[in-house]
């Protein structure tokens, strides 16, 4: 377990003291609260080699989850004068993966690794227990406008985009037991932090917002146990959530998490509010890379470490209301530029040197790249659909690297006596659409919605594809299910896009839950 | 039977609108049944409105006429002060509410009716009644008001929402309760704040309504992406989270006056239904807030699918539970200008000294009929005179043609205030970062 750092052990002190002081405040008369929650367990069901070989021929479950979670929200009524504690919000979420026991000859994983609190062993994605969200909230609305001040471990999200993130940077996604586009809000990983947000005096069709953040509390994108074996390519990696990513090559190595906790993040957000229809918000957030980059130390017991290198993240995004033609839609878009994307290299590519007289292998480039989207959102009339409104979301996804040198430009790459053309001009400038239709059946007792993203491939590389349907039946007050399907089509040997997921994440969720 | 009522209503519904109005004749209670039934129900048709008409026919209500304890009305103060700005105001030919001396949008605060005086035959008629309609609910200045939303098959209780309803009206003021500071002259901040169930936490939305000419703005936040989106107009005309009710359909009518047009068909007498027979005291804060009380605890009264051997509408309110009462209404016929506007035709039913909306009807585009909305309220004074006049206990929302409901109540919470003095509540409330800060 790593040392917590005086920033974050100080935040936490300070959340608890004052919850500890509000709860026992004499306004406790004036206190109200509010306890909700969810009850769920769900079982997925994988298909081994994707859809597009079959329709779940080769069935197997991966996750059988029982989530416990809730929020206790306390608005102790303490005001002085403009100033108030708004609330205390907590967020606990407990789980308890049964698939590790009911499967337990599938999943051959280490109970625990051990060596920093971001390697996750078995036992880190077969239970679940963690105070998610602990913050209290200290608000201002008076002459000089409205803010608050919100300390504590929370979740930030800034931008427009709908499946990507681009300004949303803050809280680093935790793959460990579902994929990155699942339950945006679930797979973040919490932070703490100190925010303060602050608007000024309204102005004649002209609204001001700051929002500041200071992030002590490093942590990176959080995979499933690297419980890879050194010298032994044929075991480790087997957690249902890690196959699905491309570290098939740190087999036979030691997998280990380097994360720079000793740094802060820090960002701003500024946002106007020009006229009634249009708002734009300009972004800048100092960041620890969330995404590894993978340095190979070829010692004795060869060892992979994921790094986090810092960069600078400029960024802007918009919403607009626009009206004409006798038509209304909400375009939206957003805009990111990274200072130093961490780009992987094919493996013969990867830079060779010597560090304390060991050979390192580093296996990326830093690089600067922008993303941007452009997006619309309609509510639709489609009777044949439903009686309430279609709500439809068209997103255009470009990313590009900027800076581009022979190392990522085309290669042949000579592995014994087969010579492989490695064209890596499909890495530098992707484009991805992306769509999102939702509504309502049944007076709302049947929520449909249906998810699809397309990557068009480019210089002879085929296009890939990813479907999502899902919908959700209320059986009666407080009782729901769910029935998910995520599937991915295409050319599976594609260099990006959604290529390698085809073969390995289609999966079927089925999911009942009780809440209140 | 239903499919041929609707017939009879979508090629009938003005004409007997029409005949209804003309027979309709002010009865008093005392020569009313106790009960009003499939039995019986003919013999007193004019005292319904055609929907419900319809509903007790069928056998889905059953109505017990009764007495009420008490004068219902508006304070005197606000009676005096709209017979002050008599001659004052006007309609614009686009429907705006203007000074009749400039024909300019008031941009200041109005307190009182703007039209104290109703005169049926000014083809403006039915514009100025929904403006009278719309002052006495400002004279709240702000509301929070604990407002479940519960949708009811006809089997029962298939899901519920619960939530905080705030607003806030920068207009209709009373003397010495202005506020001055209205950069973007917003006529009503509203702010629908979701706590429960957990799946539905966080799933807020905020309006500004303006004074002036401008479309409304609209946010939503997502909880699921924590971010706060604009959202179109439209959607006010959208049903609301799939239920039966829609955001201008509020209190009978929470939309811009401005998007509709607006007819006077004339008048009649209906049953007004009041969830108490007698006035709640109730107390008023020093800030001047009232604090409300109901007749009931839950989160709404009783509901016929609560009664054993209920045959009628699950949503219909369980017999003895509601004290239906003659009172004199106007008709206003309301029309959407906006070719995107989800709904046709509707038919308000205007109280004639209160301007409290009883009934309304809405008609699809097609001319169909499809949904009928009743308000129940009880009423409330406090010592100095404040009452709660129009400030509903529920709200039913009934789709006749997929045969279900959905109802927005009151529910006791120590939340709930009206009359929220700027002092308690400014615009300060409906920033963007407080949404954000209320929404998680």
């Amino acid at each position: 377990m790593r040392r917590r750092r005086w920033g974050e052990t100080g935040l936490f002190v300070f959340v608890f003291l004052m919850v500890f002081g509000v709860i026992c405040s004499n306004t406790a008369a004036e206190m109200t609260s509010s306890f909700h929650g969810t009850f769920e367990s769900n079982f997925i069901l994988r298909d081994a080699d994707g859809l597009q070989h079959g329709f779940f021929d080769e069935a197997y479950g991966v996750q059988q989850r029982n989530v416990l979670k809730f929020d206790v929200d306390i608005n102790p009524g303490i005001e002085w004068g403009p100033f108030r504690v708004e609330k205390v919000h907590l967020t606990y979420r407990g789980a308890y993966d049964s698939i590790f026991d009911l499967a337990a000859h599938r999943y051959d994983i280490k109970e625990n690794l051990g060596a920093s609190r971001f390697d996750y062993g078995l036992r880190d994605i077969r239970f679940e227990n963690d105070l998610r969200e602990a913050f209290i909230d200290f608000a201002y609305q008076g002459d000089s406008g409205t803010g608050f001040f919100r300390p504590g471990r929370q979740i930030v999200s800034w931008g427009e985009g709908m499946l990507e993130t681009l300004n949303d940077v803050i809280n680093p996604p935790d793959q460990s037991y579902a994929m990155f586009f699942q339950s945006p809000d679930d797979v973040k990983t919490p932070l703490w932090m100190g925010r303060i947000n602050y608007s000024i005096p309204r102005m004649p069709g002209f609204g001001l917002n700051f929002d500041l953040l200071w992030v002590p509390d490093i942590r990176p994108t959080q995979f499933a146990p690297l419980d890879s074996v050194v010298g032994n390519r044929s075991v480790g990696l087997q957690a249902p959530y890690m196959r699905i990513l491309p570290f098939v090559d740190f087999k036979g190595l030691n997998v280990r998490q380097d994360v720079p906790t000793s740094e802060n993040e820090y960002g701003a957000k500024v946002s106007a509010d020009i006229g009634n229809r249009f708002k734009a918000s300009l972004v800048y957030f100092r960041d620890v890379v969330n995404e590894p980059a993978v340095y190979v130390h070829l010692t004795s017991q060869p060892t992979a470490f994921l790094t986090h290198p810092k960069q600078h993240v400029y960024g802007g995004f918009f919403g607009y209301q626009l009206i004409a033609f006798g038509t209304e839609a909400i375009i939206r878009g957003e805009i990111t530029h990274y200072t130093a994307y961490p780009i992987s290299l094919v493996s013969a590519d990867n830079i060779r040197k010597i560090e304390d007289g060991q050979l390192v292998l580093q296996t990326f480039l830093l690089k600067p790249m922008t993303k941007f989207t452009l997006a619309v959102d309609k509510d639709l009339r489609i009777p044949w659909l439903s009686k309430d409104l279609t709500k439809v979301s068209v997103e255009w996804l470009h990313k590009v690297i900027n800076e581009w040198n022979n190392r990522l430009d085309n290669r042949w790459y000579i592995s014994g006596t087969t010579k492989t053309r490695q064209d890596r001009r499909h890495i530098r400038e992707q484009d991805v659409i992306l769509c999102n239709i939702q509504t309502y059946w049944l007076a709302s007792k049947l929520n449909p919605s249906f998810t699809a993203g397309y990557n068009p491939g480019k210089h002879g590389e085929g296009g890939t594809a990813m479907i999502a349907p899902s919908i959700k039946y209320y059986i009666q007050p407080g009782i729901y299910c769910d029935l998910k399907l995520q599937a991915f089509f295409g050319d599976a040997r594609a260099s990006w896009g959604f290529a390698n997921l085809i073969n390995y994440a289609s999966d079927a969720t089925f999911k009942i839950g009780y809440e209140w | 039977m239903k499919r041929i009522m609707i017939n009879i209503f979508k090629y009938l519904g003005l004409p007997a609108l029409v005949f209804l109005i003309g027979v309709g004749g002010y009865l008093q209670a005392a020569e009313l049944p106790k009960v009003i039934d499939k039995t019986n129900c003919d013999q007193y048709k004019d005292l319904f409105i055609p929907a419900m008409y319809l509903a007790v026919e069928r056998g889905g209500w059953i109505i017990n006429p009764g007495t009420i304890n008490f004068k219902y009305k508006h304070e005197d103060k606000f009676v005096a002060a709209s017979a002050k700005n008599a001659g004052k105001f006007d309609i614009s030919p686009e429907g705006d509410l203007v000074e009749k001396a400039t024909g300019k949008i008031p941009l200041y605060n109005i307190y009182g009716y703007p039209f104290p005086d109703i005169d049926v035959k000014d083809p403006k008629a039915g514009a100025k009644i929904i403006a009278n309609f719309n002052w006495q609910v400002y004279r709240f200045m702000g509301s929070t008001l604990r407002r479940p939303l519960l949708w009811i098959n006809p089997s029962g209780l298939e899901r519920y929402i619960d939530g905080v309803d705030t607003r806030l009206y920068m207009s209709g003021r009373p003397p010495g309760q202005e506020i001055k500071r209205n950069p973007d002259l917003v006529l009503t901040y509203q702010f629908q704040n979701v706590l429960q169930p957990m799946t539905m936490k966080g799933t807020n939305t905020m309006s500004y309504i303006y004074m002036d000419k401008r479309d409304n703005t609209n946010y939503a936040y997502v909880p699921a992406i924590r971010r706060i989106r604009q959202t179109g107009s439209t959607t006010r005309s959208d049903p609301y989270m799939g239920s039966d009710a829609w955001n201008d359909m509020n209190f009978g009518w929470a939309g811009k006056d401005r998007s509709m047009k607006w007819k006077y068909l004339g008048e009649k007498t209906i049953l007004a239904p009041f969830t108490s027979p007698n006035m709640i005291p109730v107390e008023e804060l020093p800030d001047g807030r009232l604090a409300t009380k109901y007749p009931y605890t839950g989160m709404v009264f009783k509901l016929g699918y609560e009664v054993p051997g209920w045959k009628g509408d699950a949503w219909a309110p369980a017999p003895g539970v509601i004290t239906y009462v003659p009172r004199k209404v106007w008709i206003v016929e309301q029309i959407p200008k906006d070719p995107y506007y989800n709904w046709g035709t509707h038919h308000m039913y205007v109280d004639q000294e209160t301007y409290t909306v009883w009934y309304k009807e809405v008609y699809e585009k097609s001319g169909d009929f499809r949904t009928w909305y009743i308000t129940f309220l009880h009423y409330s004074e406090s010592q100095s005179g404040k009452s709660n006049t129009g400030d509903a206990d529920a709200m039913f929302f009934i789709d006749e043609k997929v045969h279900h409901a959905t109802i927005s109540s009151s529910a006791p919470s120590t939340v709930d205030h009206i009359y929220v003095p700027a002092s308690k509540l400014t615009t300060n409330y409906f920033d963007v970062n407080n949404f954000l800060l209320l929404s998680k």
